[in-house]
């Protein structure tokens, strides 16, 4: 159907045509060079870190330390969010609670270092600080009621 | 810059892991390789999705048109479209600058940014796919009503 459309828009518009094109060149690009390090590192995760100690740091008994966990781990990474999602599917495996996966994508989203550098120069420091800030205080309150909602996880679905 | 860190990381990464067992290096580089693959259709997808949203909702028509709304209307306006579209990183920061400078409220531009990283229409299949699509329905609607208040909040204290 994506095929279809951009074989009509270029025999329709051609301009705007290449104007879509080149975008998702340069976005293709952009993400296509974070990915193999990113998932070289989610194997090695998958097969280092055991399970006994995913549900230690990022389970259901790891309170505010799991919390900040979440936050560092995504923060830390890179690339767009839809990275995220095998990358928390493989987390909750692993016996991660609901309540930081929410936190971990929120993070991913919302708080990327290299991120907030660019929105700081764009929307100034305190704009960028607040920002991030009350998001990952609200990604914590989605992922509480989201956990006393006992809401599941089933993929696939 | 932070691209090479990340490649550092994982070099080393794998560097450490082929010390202590070659076995399971392998086991992780498959593991990452099949998900790399997994991963790519849904990428080209979403990226040719974005390709389409930058031609039919182009950054300076969303700037020249979210910057007039003003009141609750326009925050409003901005939060739909920020969860509608997703927009990367590297475009958006600047487009909510200039719709900053065009004359936009705090919390219009709050509004917008927030839903856009908060909430992901587009990516939605994706998120359930990986994690369910209750998972992907509570997230993103309590997200987007999240994203309201933080706007709110921001708009009350930063202007």
């Amino acid at each position: 159907m994506l095929v279809l459309a951009y074989g009509l828009l270029g025999i329709l518009m051609p301009a705007q045509a290449l104007k879509a094109v080149s975008t998702v060149g340069r976005n293709f690009k952009e993400v296509a060079f974070i990915l193999p390090p990113v998932f070289v590192l989610m194997g090695l995760l998958d097969v280092w870190v055991p399970k006994e100690t995913v549900e230690l740091h990022l389970g259901h008994t790891s309170g505010l330390r799991g919390v900040l966990l979440s936050i560092l781990l995504a923060a830390a990474a890179a690339g767009p969010i839809y990275v995220a999602f095998p990358i928390a599917a493989t987390l909750l495996r692993k016996g991660t609670r609901l309540l930081n996966i929410v936190v971990f994508l929120t993070a991913w989203a919302a708080a990327h270092l290299p991120m907030i550098i660019v929105e700081m120069r764009f929307l100034g420091l305190p704009f960028a600080l607040l920002r991030t800030g009350l998001t990952l205080i609200m990604g914590v309150a989605i992922g509480a009621i989201m956990e006393r909602m006992a809401v599941t996880i089933e993929p696939g679905r | 810059m932070y691209t090479v860190i990340i490649y550092i990381a994982a070099v080393a990464g794998v560097i450490l892991s082929w010390r202590r067992s070659k076995e399971k290096t392998r086991k992780a580089l498959t593991i990452g390789r099949r998900s790399l693959l997994n991963m790519l259709a849904p990428m080209l997808t979403l990226v040719g999705i974005i390709g389409l949203i930058m031609v039919f909702l182009p950054p300076e028509w969303i700037a020249a048109h979210l910057g007039e709304g003003a009141g609750p209307i326009g925050t409003l306006t901005a939060a739909l479209v920020g969860a509608i579209t997703l927009i990367p990183g590297f475009v958006a920061y600047p487009l909510a600058g200039s719709l900053y400078r065009a004359g936009a409220s705090v919390m219009t531009v709050a509004a917008f940014i927030t839903t856009l990283t908060m909430v992901g229409f587009v990516t939605a299949p994706f998120e359930s796919k990986q994690l369910g699509r209750r998972f992907t329905l509570w997230r993103n609607g309590l997200s987007f009503l999240s994203a309201l208040v933080i706007a709110y909040v921001m708009g009350v204290l930063l202007s």
